[in-house]
């Protein structure tokens, strides 16, 4: 740091030179001297500076620096402190008091010891002072004290300066008593004395002068009669109506202020004030809220036509009320004739006036009303009927219907033979009396000639029908007893040829066709029949002895019949046609087995054609493309287009048939196997083809088997066993059928 | 009192005595008079905290014998 230091002194003092030159030239070369001096004196002082060798140093005395000082320049107070210890540049205390004092700040607080400043300064280290820790609640304490020592000065002056106001039972209190009082009063008596005598003797003195009467002009009032008459032209704030005739109300003229112009007094009363605001209020409650859905013309009492305003619900609210208000006329007087008119008219006009409007639609309710439900059940009112009862004689004397009841009741049956099913009819005829004899007797209830009449006509008519019918049943009923024991003598049991019905054969031929039924060829009608018939014994005697024997018990028949087993065994398992009897028994084992396939015939197609379109094809379905049809068609066309006339009616039914190499028909999907491998040069695999060598060859013996038996003849090889061993059954396990305890058996 | 080193690291350093409650404008006056730059453009740090001018120097815990970053605005 020496030597860039020493440069920088080097150029600080040339300038240094430079300006004290301009100063005073005269000074110039001592204040060199000084200056050095001084740098090196306080070098010395400071015992940081090098030593220094190429500058001279002259001393130079400090009150030299003072008369330098004043005009304070920053570059020589810097100077000033140049090169000071610590690497920084470092003022003493003094210069920096004189620099602080030409800022104008305070001297630099050097305490007693160099380091320690007096108050605010940082203690050093090695003087510790004991600062008392500060005593809350002491402090607390003061504080409190203080306050209410406050709280107490600030009463005392307040009490002070109440002291002096006198207050209201002060002032009272002040003169006091009973006495103050009555000295008081006493003089107000004797200053009312006075002044009385006062107004006496100005009185006395105004007669005197004979001014009494001109005075007594001046302050009379002027008083004028408030009469009726200048009731004209005042306007009454309410509706004439509301006053009643012969009836006094009490008007008022109305609040107003001072300031406003308008001139006119109303007349109110209040009472009236009040009623208006109770009607208007129950009018609000009365009234509908303002919805018009259809936005209809509205007509005022008058019947004329209200114009619409926008809004007009509104205008009361916006313009006030309209207020009624009628003036009193001439002689305080308000005739209020006009006024009836004007409602008389009002109400001619009301009578007058027809409604255009059509009732308004309603729903139809669902459920009657009072009225339609009193209209339904209305009560007839029943009238008081007299009875009279009404005889036999009355009915009979007309001489249309002469009806001799004798000839009915003993009727042309006597030839013929006693039928025991005639009894009935004959009980019902003899009922017939005695119900004429009841109708006889009905009383008729009679009200009027025509009520009597119809009801006599219509007994009669009745009567007469009746009568009618018991006259011709007994002739049916004679014919029909007839037919039917000439049937019962028929029907006794002979054998009949033609014809015989009985139960089995009807259910059977209900049943339809049964498919064994009758296949077996064992079953025959005569034998059938017997049975039933043997049957049919049976059940007529059982019932007979029911009827003899009223107890419980029933004899039981033992059926001594022999089961036929043979025969159902053969129902079961059919012997297989024989072939050599002829082609027809070939031809009906050949159904059996399913070689040949029983079809319907069905409809050729060929009944058909002439019912089809001739010239129909698929193309004509197509309109949408004529054009395109007809150049297909066109391109078809190029060759024959003439019919084929030699062969008209020719349509040649072409069938495909396939057949493989042994002669067998082959169905589309062999064939196309066979095709597809004759045209690649190569069949299926070896495994294939014996697989399909197999079902065929099954298929083989499946037909040739017997369509009774399974393919090994299981079942004849049975019956052959049977056969042998002469038995109903078979042992089918066990050893050679020996153990027949073990043994299960096959019941046939 | 109080003695203060003040270094912009350009040069200059400066020790300045100061009472404990001189505002930084006064020590800045103080600078300025030692080192002859306006003391309007100083400005005294400490790490990343400016000193303001009004705020006295004891009040910023500044005690005898620190070092402030000088820097000029």
């Amino acid at each position: 740091m020496g030597t860039s230091k020493k440069h920088k002194e080097r150029d600080r003092e040339h300038k240094r030179k430079h300006k004290h030159r301009d100063r005073s030239r005269s000074r110039s070369r001592s204040k060199e001297r000084s200056d050095k001096h001084r740098r090196r004196e306080r070098r010395q002082r400071q015992e940081t500076a090098p030593v220094e060798d190429d500058i001279e140093y002259i001393g130079t005395t400090p009150a030299e620096e003072n008369i330098r000082e004043p005009p304070i320049d920053r570059r020589e107070v810097a100077n000033v402190g140049a090169a000071s210890s610590g690497g920084g540049e470092s003022l003493s205390v003094e210069e920096t008091n004189r620099l602080r004092a030409k800022l104008g700040l305070k001297p630099l607080d050097v305490g007693g010891s160099s380091g320690a400043g007096n108050d605010g300064a940082p203690v050093s280290k090695d003087e510790d002072v004991h600062a008392p820790a500060v005593n809350w609640a002491e402090q607390k304490k003061t504080e409190s004290l203080r306050e209410k020592m406050a709280v107490m000065r600030e009463k005392r002056l307040i009490n002070q300066k109440l002291g002096k106001v006198k207050t209201l039972g002060d002032s009272d209190s002040d003169d006091d008593g009973v006495l103050g009082w009555v000295k008081k009063s006493r003089k107000l008596e004797k200053e009312k004395q006075l002044a009385a005598k006062r107004a006496k003797l100005l009185e006395e003195m105004d007669e005197e002068f004979g001014i009494a009467d001109l005075v007594e002009d001046e302050f009379k009032p002027t008083k004028k009669n408030y009469t009726s008459k200048d009731l004209k032209g005042l306007k009454v704030k309410h509706e004439a109506n509301r006053f009643k005739e012969g009836k006094t109300v009490i008007l008022t003229l109305q609040d107003k202020g001072i300031l406003d112009e308008e001139d006119a007094d109303e007349l109110i009363n209040v009472n009236m004030l009040d009623d208006e605001v109770v009607d208007r209020n129950l009018e609000n409650k009365k009234k509908k809220p303002d919805y018009k859905p259809y936005d209809e013309p509205e007509y005022d009492e008058y019947g004329v036509f209200k114009p619409k305003t926008i809004l007009e619900k509104y205008d009361e609210e916006i313009d006030g009320k309209k207020a009624e208000s009628f003036e009193i006329g001439g002689g305080g007087k308000y005739d209020g004739l006009h006024e009836k008119q004007m409602s008389k008219i009002r109400a001619e006009l009301k009578k007058q006036e027809q409604s255009l409007s059509l009732s308004a639609p309603q729903l139809a309710s669902e459920y009657y009303t009072h009225d339609e439900m009193d209209a339904k059940f209305k009560k007839v009112k029943k009238k008081v009927r007299k009875i009279r009862k009404l005889k036999a004689d009355d009915l009979l004397p007309l001489p249309d219907d002469e009806l001799n009841i004798d000839a009915f009741q003993t009727p042309n049956l006597s030839g013929t033979n006693h039928i025991p099913g005639l009894t009935l009819v004959k009980q019902v005829m003899e009922v017939d009396p005695q119900e004429e004899d009841d109708l006889s007797g009905v009383q008729v209830e009679d009200d009027g000639a025509d009520e009597l009449h119809s009801a006599l006509t219509k007994a009669r008519k009745l009567k007469i029908k009746k009568e009618r019918d018991n006259r011709v049943v007994p002739e049916k009923v004679a014919e029909m007893v007839q037919k039917s024991t000439v049937k019962k003598e028929k029907s006794p049991n002979k054998p009949d040829s033609n014809i015989i019905l009985n139960s089995t054969s009807e259910f059977c031929r209900n049943l339809g066709e049964i498919p064994t039924y009758g296949l077996a060829g064992n079953r025959e009608e005569e034998r059938d029949e017997i049975m039933d018939m043997e049957l049919e014994i049976m059940e007529q005697k059982r019932r007979q002895e029911e009827e003899d024997n009223p107890s419980g018990w029933n004899e039981v028949d033992i059926d001594d019949q022999p089961v036929d087993i043979m025969g159902e065994e053969s129902a079961v398992l059919e012997e297989e046609p024989i072939v050599s009897e002829g082609v027809g028994a070939a031809l009906q084992l050949a159904m059996k087995k399913g070689y040949l396939e029983k079809e319907m015939i069905k409809p050729t197609t060929s009944k058909r054609v002439d019912l089809e379109a001739k010239n129909y094809s698929i193309e004509d379905k197509r309109y949408d493309d004529l054009d395109e049809k007809f150049r297909k068609r066109d391109r078809y066309a190029g060759g024959v287009v003439s019919d084929f006339k030699d062969k008209d009616g020719y349509k040649p039914n072409v069938k495909l048939e396939y057949v493989d190499e042994k002669g067998r028909d082959l169905d589309p999907k062999e064939a196309f196997r066979q095709l597809s491998h004759r045209f690649h040069g190569k069949g299926s695999g070896k495994k294939k083809t014996e697989k399909r060598n197999k079902k065929l060859e099954e298929e083989q013996l499946m037909k040739q088997m017997s369509s009774t038996d399974t393919p090994l003849n299981t079942l004849s090889m049975l019956q052959d066993k049977q056969k042998t061993e002469k038995s109903p059954f078979i042992i089918l396990s066990g050893s050679k059928g020996l153990t027949a305890g073990h043994s299960i058996m096959k019941s046939r | 009192m109080l003695e203060i080193t003040c270094n912009d690291r350009l040069g200059k350093k400066v020790r300045v005595k100061c009472n404990i409650d001189d505002t930084i404008g006064d020590l800045k006056k103080l600078i300025s008079a030692q080192t002859g730059t306006r003391s309007d453009k100083i400005v005294l740090k400490k790490w990343y905290t400016i000193f303001k001018d009004h705020i006295t120097v004891g009040d910023y815990e500044i005690h005898d014998g620190m070092n402030l970053e000088l820097y000029y605005q």
